[in-house]
């Protein structure tokens, strides 16, 4: 899918007539974002729209998350297990320390 | 106030220009007013028009007029509402420019197919080395000619993936500048709507303030119990009664009567055209 950002009112404005004309098209929306279709239309749309307003619109190519083959089973599982934790105050960090759950760190290091 | 038309001079809070042999319509006046050539030969000596001024300074049939921001400017006349104009931080003041990633997204769109095309080449030629191998009794030259070539297409691959590592590297750089360029302009974006709800609410207050005001002289104009949905003269009319001024306001509707009446009804300085 596609998503436009725009940074603007001008270009806020563009999007939303775009968004009430090619509602079809329109799969999420935000404020001033809008996620599209992942077809040529789509496309064509999101296009036109930064052509409209080069420096004030942003797009991004969004596609549906698949965790089981996108993330390691650690990850996951130290999802699950810190939403299940009994102290609600403990924060990750000190959840994870002394586990086999990763630590912030090493996740931010970690490409998916 | 002092009008001069003609040669004729007229002082007072309340001048009527009806009746006259002359040609100047309430445009005119209202520019002469706001301190320009109204054109027509008139001049009016006032002080400074106010914010209701560049809402109806000239009432007339058949006028259009945004109801609650006149009413908002007439409050404003009085100084009623909220002090002060707190503008809070207006965001980022430089324009950030423009990123142009194309011309970088294609050159290394286009680097990624030429390494996938080499690619392809090397293994066509590592095929036919093999194959050439293969073959009892093959000519030497032949093999020879086809290493040659595949060590050739192996340079060329190599070529491209540093191309396509420098394109891509390119691309991030510029992408990463794109994105401080769009943060800047998040930033200018969020300024813009604090602003613009500030002055809401700044106008529903100061509409608030002088909202019974404003309905009372609706009702003694003649208008409806729902003051905002008055017909544009009455509202213009009521707004002038609500307000404060020392510039006139240009009257060109029957309703008060004659520039005397006005003047007493509205309390600001009425010309009568």
């Amino acid at each position: 899918m596609l998503l436009v950002v725009t940074y603007s009112r001008p270009a806020r404005t563009s999007l939303r007539n775009v968004r009430r004309n090619h509602a079809e098209q329109v799969v999420r929306s935000f404020g001033r974002a809008t996620l599209f279709e992942p077809t040529e239309l789509g496309a064509f749309l999101a296009l036109r729209l930064r052509e409209k307003h080069p420096e004030a619109v942003q797009l991004l190519r969004a596609t549906p998350f698949n965790e089981f083959r996108a993330v390691p089973e650690r990850v996951r599982e130290a999802a699950s297990a810190y939403e299940a934790r009994d102290a609600r105050s403990t924060p990750y960090a000190k959840f994870a320390a002394g586990t086999d759950h990763p630590g912030p760190g090493e996740m931010a290091d970690a490409e998916l | 106030m002092r009008v001069r038309l003609e040669g004729v001079v007229e002082d007072g809070p309340a001048v009527d220009l009806r009746g006259r042999d002359i040609d100047v319509g309430p445009d005119a006046v209202a520019r002469a007013v706001a301190g320009d050539p109204g054109g027509g030969g008139i001049a009016v000596d006032c002080p400074e028009p106010g914010p209701l001024h560049e809402r109806a300074a000239v009432v007339r049939p058949g006028m259009a007029l945004r109801p609650r921001t006149a009413l908002a400017a007439a409050a404003r006349t009085r100084g009623v509402g909220p002090d002060g104009d707190p503008d809070g931080d207006p965001g980022p003041t430089v324009d950030p420019g423009r990123v142009d990633l194309g011309e970088a997204k294609e050159r290394a769109a286009e680097a990624a197919e030429s390494v996938e095309r080499r690619r392809e080449a090397v293994a066509r030629l590592q095929g036919r080395v093999r194959a050439l191998r293969e073959r009892e009794g093959e000519d030497g030259d032949a093999v020879a000619a086809a290493e040659a070539d595949l060590r050739d297409a192996v340079a060329r691959l190599s070529e491209a993936e540093t191309e396509r590592a420098a394109a891509g590297e390119r691309l991030e750089r510029l992408r990463e500048r794109r994105r401080a360029a769009l943060d800047v302009r998040e930033r200018r974006l969020a300024a813009v709507d604090r602003a613009e709800n500030r002055t809401r609410e700044r106008r529903r207050a100061l509409v608030a303030a002088v909202r019974e005001e404003f309905a009372a002289a609706v009702r003694t104009l003649g208008g409806p119990d729902e003051p905002f949905e008055a017909d544009p003269v009455v509202a213009a009319l009521a707004c002038w009664q609500v307000a404060e001024a020392d510039a006139p306001v240009v009257v060109a509707v029957d309703r008060l009567g004659d520039a005397r009446a006005a003047h007493e009804r509205l309390g600001v300085p009425v010309i009568r055209v």
